[in-house]
């Protein structure tokens, strides 16, 4: 039987709207709630600082990005922490021998837990080589 | 029949023998539409400037961030500004599909764009748009098929059967969400309610009732879970819909008492509860007096302009061009982009060609006038333009760019709404720049409205978190 090309977009977008929301429940990332559907999900409510370190040193980035992305940074999102550290490795990488960046992200636990760090301190320049 | 046979045939009859009313298409396209240009340029417009990143920006896809340019405010402001502009259209019945095609394109870029908006109900509109592409809108009657006494009184859609099983989907999702003890204790809810009659009456109940602090919290949190569950089943399933359509909304009305700052997120889903669980016949009977105005209207229509008169090269340049020109009145970055755009699009729509609409080309180029005064109008005549400037320049003061930011309070004053500009921080700026004739003229700017000014040294606010909605 030969399918419709409607019945190949609906089985499509179907499997996409199931499967995207399961990837948040197998990713290692707690925080990236994005396409999951999480409506004021326990982890929308947890807080977060973060402490950026350059050469040992506190660099916070608020006077160089919008206040938007401090507020996702606080919410411990991945993809914009990462995107902000290959940021800086980049801007630092002619000016430094060998660049060294460090974010400490550290989160309230749900229930009141002890709080614990969401990245490991390691140079981050180093690791998104 | 063989199983997989069997299995082919109710996939089949599901999808393409799915029917609904005409009426609830119509409904949906002017509502749902509708609803969304004027969230476009009232509510979304005014942040387009948090877009002035500099370099640094992370798109929903991130691993295309090498590939695609940093946004910027003059880009996002026009990507609002024609996406509502072409919703709107849509809304009137105006070159429904070609606008469907280019709206979800432009929607769903800007959303993917950049992180920076992350709400939800977005994402979830950029779905709905991608499937209205596919909903034979093209039945129901708008400005570009006012009478089509032959279109039948239900049709067959697919694609708005899976609009029923996406809103499901996120029903359920979002029900699962709330499967855990975080919620269910109460805790994560107690945190939401920040409206201090609602607590004090959760409070008082839960004395009332001798359950511990959390109580009233938790009851009502598996209310919602369970709810939740419920209406996911009910987008599915015919017979649960009175229940969750009357249920629903009341729900959403009370996310909006508690004032979550969550966007028009609740007034999109009271919308789509009254437009898609509404029974046939409650639908029919709440259509009927929309109907007769509608009728009415027709006949007014048919005694002013001549339906079906030859169109003419002229009225689609000249409207264009009018339409442009209207659209620059909006004061904001980016709008003589978004004004050819719209300009180009008007013309697109009614250049003429064998298979025009059968109504009058005057109409419809007075129409798309009309969409670009109404945008105008949702503009200049709310605080956006206020906000716009006031959000950028508090941003690029916060940054340490001191002369753009001086010129952006100057720009946000100049829409200020009374008694709120800010004179005091502009002053403080130009001081700061070694300027010290403009910080002067604007402290006697201020001055002249001093009772209400008293308040202008407050620093700016955050812009809205990206994402509180759910």
């Amino acid at each position: 039987m030969k399918m419709k090309p409607a019945s190949a977009f609906i089985a499509v977008f179907l499997a996409s709207q199931v499967l995207l929301p399961l990837r948040y429940y197998a990713s290692d990332d707690d925080f990236d709630e994005r396409f999951a559907w999480r409506m004021f999900s326990p982890i929308r409510m947890t807080a977060c600082e973060v402490e950026w370190t350059e050469d040992d040193v506190p660099r916070p980035p608020d006077a160089e990005i919008q206040v938007a992305w401090l507020a996702l940074m606080r919410r411990a999102r991945r993809s914009v922490l990462v995107a902000y550290a290959r940021a800086r490795c980049a801007d630092l990488q002619g000016r430094v021998r060998e660049p060294d960046v460090r974010a400490l992200v550290v989160c309230d636990h749900p229930d009141g837990r002890p709080r614990r760090p969401v990245t490991p301190i390691v140079n981050l320049c180093e690791t998104l080589r | 029949m063989s199983g997989r046979e069997a299995i082919a045939a109710r996939w089949s009859r599901f999808w393409f023998e799915s029917e609904v009313l005409r009426s609830r298409l119509t409904a949906f396209r002017v509502v749902f539409f509708g609803l969304l240009a004027l969230d476009l340029w009232v509510l979304m417009v005014p942040h387009a400037s948090r877009h002035d990143l500099g370099a640094f920006n992370v798109s929903h896809v991130p691993w295309l961030d090498p590939f695609i340019p940093a946004p910027d405010t003059s880009i996002f402001t026009a990507l609002y500004l024609v996406s509502g502009f072409l919703s709107m259209r849509i809304a009137l019945g105006l070159a429904t599909r070609e606008s469907r095609i280019a709206l979800t394109v432009l929607y769903s870029t800007a959303y993917l764009w950049s992180q920076l908006d992350s709400y939800q109900h977005h994402y979830l509109i950029c779905l709905l748009l991608l499937l209205s592409c596919f909903v034979p809108f093209e039945v129901t009657p708008g400005l570009d098929a006012a009478r089509a006494p032959e279109a039948p009184r239900v049709v067959r859609s697919w694609a708005a059967r899976l609009i029923y099983v996406q809103v499901s989907i996120v029903y359920f999702f979002t029900a699962i969400t709330k499967a855990n003890e975080h919620w269910l204790s109460g805790w994560a809810l107690e945190r939401i309610v920040r409206v201090e009659g609602v607590r004090t009456l959760f409070a008082d109940m839960a004395a009332g009732m001798g359950w511990a602090e959390l109580g009233t919290y938790a009851l009502v949190a598996h209310v919602i879970m369970l709810w939740q569950f419920f209406v996911a089943v009910a987008f599915l399933f015919p017979r649960l819909r009175p229940v969750a359509c009357v249920t629903g909304p009341l729900f959403h009305v009370l996310v909006e008492v508690l004032d979550l700052k969550i966007g028009w997120f609740s007034y999109y889903m009271i919308g789509i509860y009254y437009l898609l669980l509404f029974p046939d016949r409650w639908f029919v009977g709440l259509a009927k007096p929309l109907e007769r105005v509608g009728t009415y209207a027709t006949h007014l229509f048919d005694r002013v302009v001549r339906v079906g008169e030859a169109p003419s090269v002229y009225v689609a340049c000249g409207s264009s061009a009018l339409c442009a020109a209207v659209a620059l009145l909006v004061p904001l970055e980016g709008v003589g982009v978004a004004a050819v755009t719209c300009g180009l699009a008007t013309l697109a729509a009614l250049w003429p060609r064998a298979e025009l609409p059968a109504t009058s080309s005057v109409a419809r180029a007075l129409a798309h006038v009309a969409i670009a005064g109404s945008m105008v109008l949702a503009i200049r005549g709310t605080d956006g333009p206020w906000d716009y400037y006031r959000f950028w320049a508090g941003d690029l003061a916060r940054r340490g760019e001191l002369e753009p930011a001086a010129e952006m309070y100057e720009r946000a004053n100049a829409h200020a709404p009374p008694g709120r500009a800010r004179h005091a921080r502009l002053a403080e700026i130009y001081e700061r720049l070694g300027r010290p004739n403009d910080a002067e003229r604007t402290r006697q700017q201020g001055l002249a409205h001093l009772p209400a000014t008293l308040r202008t040294t407050e620093p700016e606010p955050p812009p809205p978190t990206p994402d509180r909605a759910p």
